[in-house]
């Protein structure tokens, strides 16, 4: 029976969703595989969509425990079942061949069993098994000492006892100074701030090298005992941070500096006498600042800074100002701005007015607006600058805020800053054609020093 | 688990997206899924029933595919969008849950009584073995077939979502559709 495919090309391109074409109805009525198979599509289609038309029952509520199914789901499959049985009976094999006639459980490199062979220790960051070369020994507890009774005598016992409980005491005094100097007493120049080493890796049989040496340079910084720091200093009543440190560098041949928003400080009250080391922990630990180490052994070098803290915090003051001095610069414009498009008459009449408001009850604040209403009248310059101030959008006064300059087009606006001074000036061309800058307004220092001044500079 | 869905839901339903769902689902956050099952209850049920035809064998379809969508959700690429994925599983499931009633129908006989009345024309016995033919079609098309007719998908949407183009979808439904017709004709 030959076969037409005629139908099934024309709906696999078109769809079933699409009207058959005239041609392909025509060649449905002769055609009588064609017509069988659109027939088994129709009532195919017909059927589904009468069970798709069946009333549904409102869906059931679930009560599925969804975080035991996954517990359940990770359960291994039958291959890493026998995967997990045969590690379980090799390793049931290897403690069998460790354990020894008399079970006691030793290494392969037990000297005893192998006494050609020298114990290699193990590598960092593997668990070292413990290796005993014959039968347990017997457990021995340290002694029981009454340390409040006699501590010396406590620590003597300690040190002579067969596990050495103590670790023996460290020489923490460089070469050079004898073992029973005063500097023992220290367990390193803890006045000097040595930063924790901060570190970020990924594990790794490498990295925890890396971490060991770290925290062993630490330790080392930490450790650290400069003798030249023994030597008593007489301050004298230095009355500036700097030059404290100028007599603390002289006396103890170390040099020492400090940064320079610090040296016109006032030090702190000191006895008349004592070792540079202690006066150097004053400082640091009186006026919040930290002590940095440099150089090498005898040769080392000290520097006086802010602690980050106290560095962060004075940041952040210094920007509220800063803030607060730019609100308060741009608040001094309210005058500018409100007589924008006076005339130079209206400007006149308004300053006579608040200066006979000011004969009446005399006030500075009217002097000030007086004085800036004449200079407006007077200069054609200055209007044209608060004329520009006032048809700066929302964007251009943010920017100008940020200390950007604002491009206008007839004119420049900006702020310069000199140290804590803050001006805001216009740039705007005279009548005869050169640009001049005019200052706006000025605020200086802290922000409660606000003076407002007019004037072409 | 029915009670945290239910805390969860409430004011979370329209804040958190299906895609922050899954991802969260993937890593194994149980209350993320089933903020998402819940979602998706009425629906897969409603397709449940459609292919099952029986209330209770479309509960346990339901069930069902949520529980095998929980335990595969790691292995959802997002290469399909969650619904399609979830129907996908949906139809699979009902596929074995009919396998199981249709052995349980043959080994008690059916049930008269519990027969879903037709809304039209077509008998129960039609019915049954067009659903019996359904579940024999080869996976693709079913899934085709049960998008279009009982999910409401566009012909496109389904070449979208499956991502294969559309007159593959074409040739899929037209295929499907002349083996039930086929199987219906013999019913007849």
């Amino acid at each position: 029976m030959s076969r037409c495919h005629a139908l099934d090309e024309y709906l696999d391109r078109a769809g079933l969703e699409a009207e058959l074409p005239e041609r392909l109805t025509a060649h449905l009525t002769r055609c009588e595989v064609c017509s069988g198979r659109w027939r088994h599509l129709s009532s195919a289609e017909a059927g589904l969509r009468t069970i798709n038309c069946e009333p549904v029952p409102p869906a059931p509520s679930l009560s599925l425990d969804f975080v035991r199914a996954r517990r359940t789901h990770v359960r291994p499959s039958g291959r890493w079942r026998l995967a997990v049985a045969g590690a379980v009976c090799l390793a049931a094999l290897v403690v069998w061949h460790l354990r020894g006639p008399s079970g006691a459980l030793v290494s392969p490199e037990a000297p005893h069993r192998r006494p050609g062979r020298v114990a290699v220790p193990p590598r960092l960051g593997t668990q070292q098994l413990t290796v005993l070369p014959g039968p347990r020994r017997p457990v021995v507890l340290p002694p029981r000492i009454d340390v409040a009774q006699s501590p010396a005598a406590a620590v003597t016992k300690l040190r002579h006892h067969p596990r050495r409980y103590l670790v023996p005491p460290r020489r923490l005094a460089p070469a050079g100074v004898a073992s029973s100097s005063p500097l023992d007493r220290y367990r390193g120049d803890d006045f000097v701030t040595v930063p924790r080493p901060v570190m970020a890796a990924v594990m790794s049989p490498a990295s925890m090298h890396v971490v060991v040496e770290a925290m062993d340079e630490y330790r080392r910084a930490r450790s650290v005992v400069d003798p030249r720091l023994a030597k008593l200093v007489t301050p004298g009543g230095a009355p500036r941070l700097g030059l404290l440190l100028r007599r603390l560098s002289d006396a103890t041949g170390a040099a020492m500096s400090l940064e320079p928003d610090l040296r016109p400080l006032e030090p702190p009250a000191v006895g008349p006498s004592l070792p540079a080391r202690d006066l150097m922990g004053r400082i640091a630990r009186e006026m919040s600042l930290e002590w940095r180490r440099s150089g090498s052994p005898g040769a080392y070098a000290y520097r006086l800074v802010r602690a980050p803290e106290e560095r962060d915090r004075l940041m952040l003051q210094n920007r509220e100002q800063r803030e607060a001095r730019v609100t308060e610069l741009f608040n001094s414009l309210n005058t500018y701005l409100s007589h924008q498009d006076s005339t130079a008459e209206e400007l006149r009449s308004e300053a006579a007015s608040l200066g006979a408001r000011h004969a009446e009850q005399p006030d500075p604040f009217l002097v000030d607006q007086r004085a800036i209403l004449l200079w407006l009248a007077e200069d054609p310059g200055a209007r044209l600058a608060a004329q520009l101030l006032g048809r700066l959008e929302g964007s251009q006064y943010q920017a100008l805020r940020r200390g950007e300059a604002v491009q206008l087009p007839s004119g420049t606006l900006g702020i310069t800053r000199d140290g804590s001074t803050l001006q805001l000036y216009a740039e705007v061309a005279g009548p005869d054609g050169k640009r001049r800058r005019i200052a706006l307004s000025r605020v200086e220092g802290k922000t409660d020093e606000v003076r407002r001044r007019g004037g072409v500079e | 688990m029915g009670l945290v869905t239910t805390q969860v839901l409430r004011g979370r339903e329209d804040v958190l997206e299906t895609e922050d769902l899954v991802r969260r689902s993937r890593a194994g956050d149980a209350t993320a899924f089933g903020v998402l099952a819940e979602r998706h209850r009425e629906f897969t049920f409603r397709l449940a029933y459609r292919v099952l035809g029986d209330y209770e064998a479309a509960t346990d379809a339901t069930q069902e595919t949520f529980l095998r969508a929980w335990r595969s959700i790691r292995r959802f690429r997002g290469t399909c969008g969650f619904a399609t994925w979830l129907h996908a599983i949906t139809v699979n499931c009902c596929v074995e849950v009919g396998r199981k009633v249709t052995q349980e129908r043959s080994r008690c006989g059916p049930e008269p009584a519990q027969e879903p009345a037709a809304p039209e024309g077509m008998d129960w016995a039609l019915r049954l073995a067009l659903r019996e033919a359904l579940s024999e079609l080869p996976e693709p098309q079913r899934l085709v077939v049960t998008l279009y007719y009982f999910a409401d998908y566009t012909l496109r949407e389904i070449a979208e979502e499956l991502g294969v183009p559309l007159p593959t979808v074409y040739s899929r439904q037209r295929a499907a559709l002349e083996r039930l017709g086929r199987r219906l004709e013999v019913e007849r």
